[in-house]
């Protein structure tokens, strides 16, 4: 029932991410070039697909009731804490219903693409089934270090704070020597260097996203463990 | 098998240096109804998180039948058997009454569907209304309902009937008593409405500044209490030592109120030994108890 409390939480944020994927497929549609094709298409909406993790992730109960917990409300957060159930239960069901949704997401998106963009009907599956397999994966880490921030962050900030980790740490880290470094690039490989275009899986920057992600969800545990209500 | 339902030693929590539990002992008896009293802040809501997991205390032990419940895999057995009314009865707005009972129901498999009934129809809930839209009164008692029907063996309820009307907490306690009565539920209620504890309560503690200052059995306590109002001469002699179970001496006059908490015939014998007295004893109540214990008397000479 823990999945079905987090769906009904979540429902609405998702249906505002897919409305804002609407919305900029809409320009893209409206804006682009004639003869733009489907590769360029995709991989020119790199930074969507990396919103839809940083904002679909929550914490276990924290966020349950963001705006009120930001005023020192806890509200029903103590029902849930009466639960018998464990935190880390809440955490991963929050974050499964999470990557659940963002996996949705991402699929709705390549399908509203491929919908008006004629060309992108052109791409092989496996090559369109590899790219959506490294948005995923690449996107885990964004999705990890918004788990670990709503931990500890209220929802309004969380998502903002995360956007700008994410962005800025990947920036500096990955701007600093480009070439030498852009094989761990786990963004790079959502655009420029996806496997649309090197017709390549980038295990490598899939791994370093998983670290990523594997280090914040571990950081998730912690405090999420430590928390006092 | 502990005697005891909830049994605490020497609980500490403080917050930012402030101690807010300062070595509470607690013994609640299996099968009690117990009232758990206090002004605000005293400590009444802590307890109740470190009880529930929410909060880890900083020091001492706390067991809920005989679970450590700082131990988070203890606690969490423990939570299987306790129904929780939370402070604020806040639950889930977006959810109507049905889905919220829907949602509880798998946590605990000695979930009652006869009680479900009977409460549903009892709080007149309609099960189709969100809880969002229900008034403060019919989210109290949603969230009695959501407790009691678990078919816990201990209930925590952390002021039960505030946001009640009079009629529903008239309901409430006479469901608490015949639950109590009919299944061996202990009952653990933090109330400031001390007539509601003197009407169900058997056992009562009275916590102030994070220790508990009286606990027992109430009908002891209150056949240990006594006012004892005395009328003298020359009031009283000066340097006065007084015997033990003296709690509280007043002075208005040359007439006395002193309140007692044991050793009544050393106190009856010590007053009626000064000058030309005139001696009369008082039952007391609850209230009177409580107010000894936790507020400061400045006209009080003990």
């Amino acid at each position: 029932m823990l999945w079905y409390k987090a769906w009904l939480e979540t429902r609405w944020r998702m249906a505002l991410i897919a409305a804002v994927l609407a919305f900029v497929l809409f320009q893209v549609a409206t804006h682009s070039q004639k003869s733009m094709d489907g590769v360029a298409m995709l991989t020119s909406l790199q930074f969507m697909w990396m919103i839809i993790p940083l904002s679909m992730a929550g914490s276990g109960v924290r966020t349950e009731n963001p705006f009120r917990a930001a005023k020192g409300i806890q509200g029903s957060i103590y029902y849930t804490m009466s639960l018998p159930v464990s935190r880390l239960q809440l955490l991963a069901v929050r974050a499964g219903v999470g990557l659940a949704e963002t996996g949705l997401l991402i699929a709705v998106g390549i399908g509203m693409a491929a919908a008006a963009f004629p060309a992108v009907r052109m791409i092989p599956v496996n090559e369109a089934a590899s790219y959506v397999m490294t948005i995923f994966v690449c996107g885990l880490s964004g999705f990890g270090i918004s788990t670990l921030y709503a931990t500890f962050l209220d929802q309004q900030w969380q998502a903002m704070a995360s956007m700008l980790t994410f962005f800025l740490a990947r920036g500096t880290i990955f701007g600093l020597d480009g070439a030498r470094w852009s094989r761990f690039d786990f963004f790079r490989v959502m655009g420029e260097a996806s496997p649309l275009v090197t017709h390549g899986m980038p295990w490598v920057a899939m791994g370093v996203s998983l670290i990523v992600a594997a280090i914040c969800f571990a950081g998730a545990v912690k405090v999420e463990e430590a928390r006092q209500y | 098998m502990s005697d005891f339902a909830i049994e605490a030693n020497g609980l500490r929590k403080s917050f930012k240096g402030r101690a807010a539990l300062d070595g509470l002992d607690l013994r609640v008896p299996a099968g009690s109804i117990y009232g758990f009293l206090g002004r605000n802040g005293a400590g009444k809501t802590t307890t109740i998180k470190v009880l529930m997991g929410m909060l880890r205390a900083d020091g001492g032990a706390a067991r809920v039948f005989g679970l450590d419940v700082n131990d988070p895999q203890k606690c969490q057995e423990a939570r299987k058997r306790i129904g929780f009314v939370t402070e604020g009865k806040d639950l889930y707005p977006y959810m109507t009454v049905e889905q919220i009972i829907r949602f509880t129901r798998p946590f605990f498999p000695r979930w009652r569907d006869d009680l479900e009934r009977r409460y549903l129809k009892m709080f007149d809930l309609p099960p189709c209304k969100k809880v969002s839209a229900l008034s403060k009164g019919m989210q109290s008692k949603l969230m009695l309902l959501l407790g009691i029907c678990h078919g816990a063996e201990l209930l925590i309820l952390d002021e039960p009937t505030d946001g009640l009307d009079p009629a529903a907490v008239e309901d409430v306690l006479r469901e608490l008593v015949a639950i109590a009565g009919a299944q061996g539920t202990t009952i653990f209620f933090s109330s400031h409405q001390l007539t509601e504890v003197e009407q169900i309560a058997d056992s009562i503690c009275i916590i102030d500044k994070g220790r508990a200052v009286v606990a027992g059995v109430l009908d002891d306590l209150k056949a240990q209490y006594q006012r004892f109002r005395v009328v003298t001469e020359n009031g009283l002699p000066s340097g006065m030592r007084w015997v033990s179970g003296v709690e509280q001496v007043r002075q208005e006059g040359r007439a006395l109120s002193i309140l007692a908490s044991g050793n009544l015939e050393a106190v009856t014998a010590q007053l009626e030994l000064l000058p030309g007295a005139s001696v009369e004893r008082f039952p007391v109540g609850l209230k009177e108890i409580f107010l000894e214990h936790v507020r400061s008397d400045e006209n009080a000479l003990v």
